[in-house]
Protein backbone atom coordinates (compact mmCIF):
# COMPACT_ATOMS: atom_id res chain seq x y z
CA UNK A 1 0.00 0.00 0.00
CA UNK A 2 2.74 2.00 -0.74
CA UNK A 3 0.65 5.27 -2.76
CA UNK A 4 -1.78 6.98 -0.64
CA UNK A 5 -3.09 8.48 -3.45
CA UNK A 6 -3.60 4.97 -5.23
CA UNK A 7 -5.42 4.04 -2.45
CA UNK A 8 -7.53 6.79 -2.03
CA UNK A 9 -8.66 6.53 -5.33
CA UNK A 10 -9.47 3.25 -4.93
CA UNK A 11 -11.62 3.70 -2.38
CA UNK A 12 -12.95 6.06 -4.13
CA UNK A 13 -13.66 3.78 -7.13
CA UNK A 14 -15.22 1.21 -4.52
CA UNK A 15 -17.15 3.43 -3.16
CA UNK A 16 -18.90 3.92 -6.76
CA UNK A 17 -19.35 0.73 -7.40
CA UNK A 18 -21.14 0.21 -4.17
CA UNK A 19 -23.52 3.56 -4.72
CA UNK A 20 -24.29 2.22 -8.12
CA UNK A 21 -25.55 -0.94 -6.33
CA UNK A 22 -27.66 1.18 -4.51
CA UNK A 23 -29.15 2.54 -7.58
CA UNK A 24 -29.57 -1.03 -9.31
CA UNK A 25 -31.55 -2.02 -6.11
CA UNK A 26 -33.89 0.97 -5.96
CA UNK A 27 -34.38 1.01 -9.89
CA UNK A 28 -35.36 -2.93 -9.29
CA UNK A 29 -37.83 -2.32 -7.25
CA UNK A 30 -39.24 0.79 -9.35
CA UNK A 31 -39.23 -1.73 -12.63
CA UNK A 32 -40.68 -4.55 -10.70
CA UNK A 33 -44.14 -2.17 -9.74
CA UNK A 34 -43.95 -0.84 -12.98
CA UNK A 35 -44.18 -4.33 -14.61
CA UNK A 36 -47.11 -5.73 -11.73
CA UNK A 37 -49.23 -2.94 -12.41
CA UNK A 38 -48.23 -2.54 -16.75
CA UNK A 39 -49.56 -7.05 -16.55
CA UNK A 40 -52.74 -6.00 -14.48
CA UNK A 41 -54.19 -2.74 -16.03
CA UNK A 42 -53.43 -3.14 -19.44
CA UNK A 43 -52.40 -6.76 -20.37
CA UNK A 44 -54.14 -9.09 -18.38
CA UNK A 45 -57.35 -7.27 -19.49
CA UNK A 46 -56.91 -7.66 -22.59
CA UNK A 47 -58.60 -11.19 -24.90
CA UNK A 48 -57.47 -13.78 -24.59
CA UNK A 49 -55.74 -13.55 -21.33
CA UNK A 50 -59.03 -12.19 -20.16
CA UNK A 51 -62.80 -12.16 -21.12
CA UNK A 52 -66.07 -11.28 -20.07
CA UNK A 53 -67.50 -15.20 -19.86
CA UNK A 54 -64.13 -16.62 -18.09
CA UNK A 55 -65.06 -18.77 -15.15
CA UNK A 56 -62.56 -19.15 -12.64
CA UNK A 57 -60.65 -21.61 -13.88
CA UNK A 58 -60.07 -19.74 -16.90
CA UNK A 59 -58.86 -16.48 -15.26
CA UNK A 60 -56.37 -18.65 -13.20
CA UNK A 61 -55.43 -20.54 -17.32
CA UNK A 62 -55.38 -17.08 -18.69
CA UNK A 63 -53.04 -15.12 -15.68
CA UNK A 64 -50.68 -18.02 -16.44
CA UNK A 65 -50.07 -18.23 -20.15
CA UNK A 66 -49.52 -14.49 -19.24
CA UNK A 67 -46.68 -15.31 -16.34
CA UNK A 68 -45.26 -17.60 -18.83
CA UNK A 69 -45.00 -15.56 -21.74
CA UNK A 70 -43.64 -12.63 -19.31
CA UNK A 71 -40.78 -15.06 -18.13
CA UNK A 72 -40.16 -15.90 -21.75
CA UNK A 73 -40.45 -12.34 -23.23
CA UNK A 74 -37.81 -11.32 -20.28
CA UNK A 75 -35.69 -14.13 -21.25
CA UNK A 76 -35.13 -13.15 -24.70
CA UNK A 77 -34.73 -9.43 -23.73
CA UNK A 78 -31.71 -10.29 -20.76
CA UNK A 79 -30.80 -12.94 -24.10
CA UNK A 80 -30.57 -10.02 -26.45
CA UNK A 81 -29.06 -8.00 -23.93
CA UNK A 82 -26.03 -10.88 -23.11
CA UNK A 83 -25.39 -11.27 -26.78
CA UNK A 84 -24.48 -7.70 -27.20
CA UNK A 85 -22.51 -7.34 -24.01
CA UNK A 86 -20.10 -10.26 -25.58
CA UNK A 87 -21.46 -12.85 -23.18
CA UNK A 88 -24.09 -15.72 -25.23
CA UNK A 89 -21.01 -18.20 -24.94
CA UNK A 90 -21.62 -18.17 -21.08
CA UNK A 91 -24.79 -19.62 -20.77
CA UNK A 92 -23.90 -23.28 -21.98
CA UNK A 93 -20.66 -22.50 -19.43
CA UNK A 94 -22.60 -21.79 -16.95
CA UNK A 95 -25.25 -24.79 -17.73
CA UNK A 96 -22.21 -27.02 -17.20
CA UNK A 97 -21.08 -25.99 -13.56
CA UNK A 98 -23.11 -27.03 -10.13
CA UNK A 99 -23.91 -23.51 -9.62
CA UNK A 100 -25.52 -23.13 -13.12
CA UNK A 101 -27.77 -26.32 -11.84
CA UNK A 102 -28.69 -24.55 -9.15
CA UNK A 103 -29.91 -21.32 -10.55
CA UNK A 104 -32.31 -23.47 -12.78
CA UNK A 105 -33.66 -25.46 -9.14
CA UNK A 106 -34.14 -21.53 -7.72
CA UNK A 107 -35.60 -20.95 -10.86
CA UNK A 108 -37.99 -23.53 -10.31
CA UNK A 109 -39.61 -22.25 -7.56
CA UNK A 110 -39.18 -19.08 -8.35
CA UNK A 111 -40.52 -19.15 -11.58
CA UNK A 112 -44.04 -21.80 -11.69
CA UNK A 113 -44.52 -21.77 -8.11
CA UNK A 114 -43.19 -17.66 -7.76
CA UNK A 115 -44.19 -16.47 -11.04
CA UNK A 116 -47.53 -18.48 -11.15
CA UNK A 117 -48.80 -17.68 -8.12
CA UNK A 118 -47.66 -14.13 -8.47
CA UNK A 119 -49.63 -13.87 -11.47
CA UNK A 120 -53.02 -15.17 -10.70
CA UNK A 121 -52.72 -13.12 -7.36
CA UNK A 122 -53.11 -10.11 -9.25
CA UNK A 123 -55.69 -10.97 -11.74
CA UNK A 124 -57.90 -11.76 -8.53
CA UNK A 125 -56.43 -9.30 -5.54
CA UNK A 126 -55.35 -6.09 -7.86
CA UNK A 127 -51.56 -5.11 -7.90
CA UNK A 128 -50.98 -3.39 -4.71
CA UNK A 129 -52.20 -6.32 -2.84
CA UNK A 130 -50.70 -8.92 -4.34
CA UNK A 131 -47.90 -7.57 -4.95
CA UNK A 132 -47.92 -6.15 -0.87
CA UNK A 133 -48.65 -10.02 -0.27
CA UNK A 134 -45.54 -11.11 -2.09
CA UNK A 135 -43.00 -8.30 -0.58
CA UNK A 136 -43.20 -10.49 2.74
CA UNK A 137 -40.67 -13.04 1.09
CA UNK A 138 -37.83 -12.02 3.20
CA UNK A 139 -39.67 -12.32 6.39
CA UNK A 140 -40.48 -15.85 5.16
CA UNK A 141 -36.85 -16.49 3.81
CA UNK A 142 -35.47 -15.65 7.35
CA UNK A 143 -38.14 -18.10 8.78
CA UNK A 144 -36.78 -20.50 6.38
CA UNK A 145 -32.60 -19.81 6.96
CA UNK A 146 -34.10 -21.46 10.48
CA UNK A 147 -34.87 -24.61 9.29
CA UNK A 148 -32.62 -25.03 6.43
CA UNK A 149 -29.46 -23.07 7.64
CA UNK A 150 -29.69 -23.21 10.87
CA UNK A 151 -29.36 -19.40 11.26
CA UNK A 152 -30.57 -17.27 14.29
CA UNK A 153 -33.10 -14.51 14.32
CA UNK A 154 -32.05 -11.37 16.42
CA UNK A 155 -35.01 -9.20 17.88
CA UNK A 156 -34.98 -6.72 14.86
CA UNK A 157 -36.21 -9.35 12.83
CA UNK A 158 -38.44 -10.65 14.79
CA UNK A 159 -39.77 -6.81 14.80
CA UNK A 160 -39.79 -7.28 11.03
CA UNK A 161 -41.40 -10.50 10.90
CA UNK A 162 -43.88 -9.37 13.48
CA UNK A 163 -44.59 -6.12 11.20
CA UNK A 164 -44.75 -8.29 7.86
CA UNK A 165 -47.55 -10.50 9.43
CA UNK A 166 -49.70 -7.09 10.82
CA UNK A 167 -49.37 -5.52 7.25
CA UNK A 168 -50.05 -8.52 5.64
CA UNK A 169 -53.65 -8.74 7.42
CA UNK A 170 -54.70 -5.34 6.63
CA UNK A 171 -54.20 -5.53 3.48
CA UNK A 172 -55.85 -9.18 3.17
CA UNK A 173 -58.73 -7.93 5.38
CA UNK A 174 -60.89 -5.81 3.35
CA UNK A 175 -61.43 -5.75 -0.98
CA UNK A 176 -60.61 -2.80 -2.99
CA UNK A 177 -63.10 -0.33 -3.35
CA UNK A 178 -66.35 -2.19 -4.81
CA UNK A 179 -66.37 -4.79 -2.45
CA UNK A 180 -66.70 -8.23 -2.80
CA UNK A 181 -69.26 -8.08 -5.39
CA UNK A 182 -66.72 -6.62 -7.98
CA UNK A 183 -63.63 -8.44 -6.55
CA UNK A 184 -64.97 -12.26 -5.78
CA UNK A 185 -62.27 -14.27 -5.48
CA UNK A 186 -60.20 -11.25 -3.48
CA UNK A 187 -59.55 -13.46 -0.45
CA UNK A 188 -58.24 -16.65 -2.71
CA UNK A 189 -55.93 -13.54 -4.76
CA UNK A 190 -54.32 -12.96 -1.45
CA UNK A 191 -54.30 -16.55 -0.07
CA UNK A 192 -52.11 -17.55 -3.45
CA UNK A 193 -49.75 -14.32 -3.22
CA UNK A 194 -48.28 -16.14 -0.40
CA UNK A 195 -47.13 -18.35 -3.49
CA UNK A 196 -44.63 -15.56 -4.90
CA UNK A 197 -43.49 -14.75 -1.09
CA UNK A 198 -42.73 -18.92 -0.33
CA UNK A 199 -41.17 -19.51 -3.82
CA UNK A 200 -39.06 -16.42 -3.82
CA UNK A 201 -37.65 -16.83 -0.07
CA UNK A 202 -37.43 -20.59 -0.96
CA UNK A 203 -35.27 -19.57 -4.74
CA UNK A 204 -32.93 -17.31 -2.04
CA UNK A 205 -31.99 -20.10 -0.10
CA UNK A 206 -31.63 -21.80 -2.59
CA UNK A 207 -29.08 -19.77 -4.82
CA UNK A 208 -27.14 -19.15 -0.95
CA UNK A 209 -25.08 -22.53 -2.32
CA UNK A 210 -22.36 -21.06 -4.92
CA UNK A 211 -24.65 -18.13 -7.05
CA UNK A 212 -22.36 -15.58 -5.84
CA UNK A 213 -19.69 -17.11 -8.43
CA UNK A 214 -22.42 -16.96 -11.12
CA UNK A 215 -22.06 -13.68 -13.65
CA UNK A 216 -25.50 -12.09 -12.38
CA UNK A 217 -27.01 -10.90 -16.01
CA UNK A 218 -26.01 -14.64 -17.09
CA UNK A 219 -28.27 -16.42 -14.30
CA UNK A 220 -31.11 -14.01 -14.71
CA UNK A 221 -31.04 -15.11 -18.26
CA UNK A 222 -31.03 -18.63 -17.67
CA UNK A 223 -33.49 -18.28 -14.62
CA UNK A 224 -36.37 -16.22 -16.87
CA UNK A 225 -35.58 -18.53 -20.18
CA UNK A 226 -36.11 -21.79 -17.64
CA UNK A 227 -38.90 -20.71 -15.97
CA UNK A 228 -40.68 -20.28 -19.60
CA UNK A 229 -39.80 -23.55 -20.36
CA UNK A 230 -41.22 -25.33 -17.79
CA UNK A 231 -44.24 -22.99 -17.62
CA UNK A 232 -44.76 -23.84 -21.28
CA UNK A 233 -44.30 -27.10 -21.16
CA UNK A 234 -45.59 -28.73 -17.69
CA UNK A 235 -47.71 -26.09 -15.91
CA UNK A 236 -50.01 -24.96 -18.59
CA UNK A 237 -51.01 -28.37 -19.73
CA UNK A 238 -51.25 -29.59 -16.21
CA UNK A 239 -53.70 -26.69 -14.68
CA UNK A 240 -55.74 -27.06 -18.06
CA UNK A 241 -56.12 -30.52 -17.05
CA UNK A 242 -56.79 -30.08 -13.71
CA UNK A 243 -59.43 -27.46 -14.25
CA UNK A 244 -61.32 -29.43 -16.71
CA UNK A 245 -60.26 -27.04 -19.66
CA UNK A 246 -58.33 -29.41 -21.43
CA UNK A 247 -54.66 -29.95 -21.94
CA UNK A 248 -54.14 -27.77 -24.69
CA UNK A 249 -56.40 -24.42 -23.34
CA UNK A 250 -53.52 -22.91 -22.18
CA UNK A 251 -51.22 -22.76 -25.12
CA UNK A 252 -54.27 -21.90 -27.06
CA UNK A 253 -54.81 -18.90 -24.67
CA UNK A 254 -50.96 -18.05 -25.27
CA UNK A 255 -51.10 -18.46 -29.18
CA UNK A 256 -54.25 -16.55 -29.34
CA UNK A 257 -52.54 -13.98 -27.37
CA UNK A 258 -49.26 -13.96 -29.75
CA UNK A 259 -51.75 -13.90 -32.72
CA UNK A 260 -53.57 -10.68 -31.83
CA UNK A 261 -50.18 -8.99 -31.39
CA UNK A 262 -51.70 -6.39 -28.89
CA UNK A 263 -51.76 -8.63 -25.52
CA UNK A 264 -48.08 -9.90 -26.38
CA UNK A 265 -46.85 -6.73 -27.15
CA UNK A 266 -48.01 -5.49 -23.95
CA UNK A 267 -46.34 -8.69 -21.92
CA UNK A 268 -43.46 -7.84 -23.98
CA UNK A 269 -43.11 -4.54 -22.51
CA UNK A 270 -43.96 -5.86 -19.16
CA UNK A 271 -41.12 -8.45 -19.34
CA UNK A 272 -38.90 -5.80 -20.23
CA UNK A 273 -39.82 -4.21 -17.10
CA UNK A 274 -39.57 -7.80 -14.93
CA UNK A 275 -36.14 -8.62 -17.22
CA UNK A 276 -34.81 -4.96 -15.88
CA UNK A 277 -35.82 -5.46 -12.69
CA UNK A 278 -34.31 -9.03 -12.18
CA UNK A 279 -31.09 -8.16 -14.01
CA UNK A 280 -31.13 -4.88 -11.69
CA UNK A 281 -31.63 -7.23 -8.49
CA UNK A 282 -29.05 -9.38 -9.04
CA UNK A 283 -26.72 -6.51 -10.18
CA UNK A 284 -27.37 -5.03 -6.88
CA UNK A 285 -26.70 -8.35 -4.84
CA UNK A 286 -23.79 -8.96 -6.46
CA UNK A 287 -22.49 -4.91 -5.80
CA UNK A 288 -23.70 -3.95 -2.49
CA UNK A 289 -24.62 -7.02 -0.71
CA UNK A 290 -28.00 -9.12 -0.10
CA UNK A 291 -29.35 -7.11 2.95
CA UNK A 292 -29.04 -2.97 1.07
CA UNK A 293 -30.56 -4.98 -2.28
CA UNK A 294 -33.28 -6.27 -1.03
CA UNK A 295 -34.50 -3.09 1.43
CA UNK A 296 -34.54 -1.12 -1.90
CA UNK A 297 -36.23 -3.82 -3.97
CA UNK A 298 -38.77 -4.52 -1.72
CA UNK A 299 -40.02 -1.13 -2.50
CA UNK A 300 -41.88 -2.55 -5.45
CA UNK A 301 -45.12 -2.64 -3.24
CA UNK A 302 -44.77 0.96 -2.84
CA UNK A 303 -43.86 1.71 -6.53
CA UNK A 304 -47.43 0.04 -7.53
CA UNK A 305 -49.23 2.32 -5.96
CA UNK A 306 -48.19 5.49 -8.38
CA UNK A 307 -47.70 3.30 -11.56
CA UNK A 308 -50.79 1.51 -10.91
CA UNK A 309 -52.87 5.07 -10.30
CA UNK A 310 -51.63 6.83 -13.20
CA UNK A 311 -52.12 3.29 -15.40
CA UNK A 312 -55.84 3.34 -14.68
CA UNK A 313 -55.63 6.86 -15.44
CA UNK A 314 -54.24 6.49 -18.48
CA UNK A 315 -56.84 3.36 -19.09
CA UNK A 316 -59.89 5.20 -17.69
CA UNK A 317 -60.17 3.33 -15.33
CA UNK A 318 -61.05 3.21 -11.69
CA UNK A 319 -58.45 2.82 -9.05
CA UNK A 320 -59.73 1.30 -6.50
CA UNK A 321 -56.78 0.51 -3.96
CA UNK A 322 -58.13 1.60 -0.71
CA UNK A 323 -56.09 4.01 2.16
CA UNK A 324 -55.75 0.49 4.57
CA UNK A 325 -54.42 -1.19 1.67
CA UNK A 326 -51.80 1.80 1.14
CA UNK A 327 -50.99 1.58 5.11
CA UNK A 328 -50.43 -2.25 5.38
CA UNK A 329 -48.57 -2.30 2.11
CA UNK A 330 -46.20 0.59 4.17
CA UNK A 331 -46.02 -1.57 7.42
CA UNK A 332 -45.31 -4.88 5.10
CA UNK A 333 -42.75 -2.88 3.53
CA UNK A 334 -41.33 -1.45 6.32
CA UNK A 335 -41.21 -4.26 8.30
CA UNK A 336 -39.30 -6.15 5.33
CA UNK A 337 -36.35 -3.56 5.76
CA UNK A 338 -36.19 -4.27 9.49
CA UNK A 339 -35.54 -8.35 8.47
CA UNK A 340 -33.12 -8.02 5.83
CA UNK A 341 -30.71 -4.80 6.81
CA UNK A 342 -30.12 -2.30 10.01
CA UNK A 343 -31.86 0.81 8.60
CA UNK A 344 -29.05 2.88 10.19
CA UNK A 345 -26.39 0.89 7.78
CA UNK A 346 -28.39 1.12 5.37
CA UNK A 347 -26.97 3.82 3.47
CA UNK A 348 -23.98 3.78 5.32
CA UNK A 349 -21.45 1.96 2.50
CA UNK A 350 -18.11 2.89 3.88
CA UNK A 351 -17.12 -0.24 6.08
CA UNK B 1 -8.95 -28.27 -25.97
CA UNK B 2 -9.38 -31.29 -23.57
CA UNK B 3 -11.28 -28.94 -21.29
CA UNK B 4 -14.68 -27.52 -21.63
CA UNK B 5 -14.60 -23.79 -20.75
CA UNK B 6 -15.71 -22.29 -17.64
CA UNK B 7 -17.45 -19.26 -17.31
CA UNK B 8 -15.09 -16.32 -17.46
CA UNK B 9 -15.76 -15.56 -13.67
CA UNK B 10 -15.16 -19.26 -12.75
CA UNK B 11 -12.09 -19.18 -14.61
CA UNK B 12 -10.69 -15.73 -13.22
CA UNK B 13 -11.19 -17.48 -9.45
CA UNK B 14 -9.66 -20.46 -10.51
CA UNK B 15 -6.79 -18.03 -11.83
CA UNK B 16 -6.24 -16.28 -8.40
CA UNK B 17 -6.21 -19.65 -6.64
CA UNK B 18 -2.84 -20.27 -8.82
CA UNK B 19 -1.58 -17.00 -8.58
CA UNK B 20 0.12 -14.60 -5.54
CA UNK B 21 -1.01 -11.40 -6.68
CA UNK B 22 -2.92 -10.33 -10.08
CA UNK B 23 -4.34 -8.19 -11.74
CA UNK B 24 -6.20 -7.02 -15.10
CA UNK B 25 -3.89 -6.92 -17.14
CA UNK B 26 -2.84 -10.32 -16.06
CA UNK B 27 -6.28 -11.80 -16.90
CA UNK B 28 -6.11 -9.93 -20.20
CA UNK B 29 -2.40 -11.48 -21.38
CA UNK B 30 -2.98 -15.07 -19.66
CA UNK B 31 -6.94 -15.66 -20.65
CA UNK B 32 -6.54 -14.62 -24.33
CA UNK B 33 -6.39 -17.77 -25.77
CA UNK B 34 -9.07 -19.35 -23.78
CA UNK B 35 -11.97 -16.62 -23.94
CA UNK B 36 -9.99 -13.90 -26.54
CA UNK B 37 -12.80 -14.10 -29.30
CA UNK B 38 -15.51 -13.34 -26.45
CA UNK B 39 -17.14 -9.85 -26.77
CA UNK B 40 -16.62 -9.53 -23.43
CA UNK B 41 -12.98 -10.15 -23.44
CA UNK B 42 -12.13 -6.18 -22.64
CA UNK B 43 -11.11 -4.00 -19.63
CA UNK B 44 -14.39 -2.79 -19.01
CA UNK B 45 -15.80 -6.21 -18.34
CA UNK B 46 -12.87 -7.64 -16.97
CA UNK B 47 -12.83 -4.78 -14.15
CA UNK B 48 -16.32 -5.26 -14.09
CA UNK B 49 -15.98 -9.29 -13.21
CA UNK B 50 -13.01 -8.44 -10.55
CA UNK B 51 -14.72 -5.99 -8.61
CA UNK B 52 -17.97 -7.85 -8.92
CA UNK B 53 -15.46 -11.06 -7.06
CA UNK B 54 -14.36 -8.07 -4.67
CA UNK B 55 -17.66 -7.41 -3.27
CA UNK B 56 -18.86 -10.70 -2.85
CA UNK B 57 -15.50 -10.99 -1.03
CA UNK B 58 -13.97 -13.77 -3.01
CA UNK B 59 -10.58 -11.69 -3.95
CA UNK B 60 -9.12 -9.11 -2.16
CA UNK B 61 -6.80 -6.31 -3.11
CA UNK B 62 -3.28 -6.37 -1.91
CA UNK B 63 -1.34 -3.93 -3.41
CA UNK B 64 -2.42 -0.66 -5.63
CA UNK B 65 -1.00 2.17 -8.05
CA UNK B 66 -1.16 4.32 -10.86
CA UNK B 67 0.01 2.72 -14.19
CA UNK B 68 2.81 4.46 -16.67
CA UNK B 69 -0.53 6.34 -17.88
CA UNK B 70 -1.41 7.57 -14.42
CA UNK B 71 -4.71 4.92 -13.93
CA UNK B 72 -5.42 2.65 -11.49
CA UNK B 73 -3.75 -0.41 -11.21
CA UNK B 74 -4.99 -3.05 -8.23
CA UNK B 75 -3.74 -6.64 -7.50
CA UNK B 76 -5.70 -8.61 -5.65
CA UNK B 77 -5.71 -12.06 -4.11
CA UNK B 78 -7.69 -15.24 -3.62
CA UNK B 79 -9.90 -15.08 0.15
CA UNK B 80 -10.02 -18.43 2.17
CA UNK B 81 -13.67 -17.63 0.98
CA UNK B 82 -12.88 -17.73 -2.83
CA UNK B 83 -10.70 -20.65 -2.03
CA UNK B 84 -13.59 -22.16 -0.26
CA UNK B 85 -15.71 -21.95 -3.47
CA UNK B 86 -13.24 -24.01 -5.86
CA UNK B 87 -15.30 -27.08 -4.78
CA UNK B 88 -17.84 -26.03 -7.20
CA UNK B 89 -15.72 -25.98 -10.02
CA UNK B 90 -15.93 -29.18 -12.02
CA UNK B 91 -13.71 -32.19 -11.60
CA UNK B 92 -11.14 -31.47 -14.78
CA UNK B 93 -10.53 -28.17 -13.10
CA UNK B 94 -10.11 -28.82 -9.13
Amino acid sequence: MANPAARQALEAHQLRYAKKGLGWGIFSGATWGLQGTLLYYVALVLAPFWMEDYGLWLVVLGSLAGACMHDGFAGLWLAIINTFTGRWREYARTLRTKPGMIVCLGALCGGPVGMAGYLVGISLATPTYALAISATYPALGAILGVFILKERIVPRVWIGIIACTIGAFIVGYAPPEGGIEQYPYFYLGILLSFLPAFGWALEGVINTYGMDMVDPDIAIGIRETFSFIVMFIVVLPIIGLIGGEGLTKGWEIFGGALAAGTPAFWVAVAGLSGGLSYLAWYRALNMTGVGRAMAFNVTYALWSIPFGWLLALAQGAPYTVTGTAIIGAVIITTGTILVVANPKELLKLRN
Amino acid sequence: MAKNLLPLRFRILHYASKKDAFNYLDLINDLKQEYGNDGQFNKGMMTLHIDSLRAVGMIEETDVDFDKNNELLVNYKITDYGRSRLSYLPDGWK
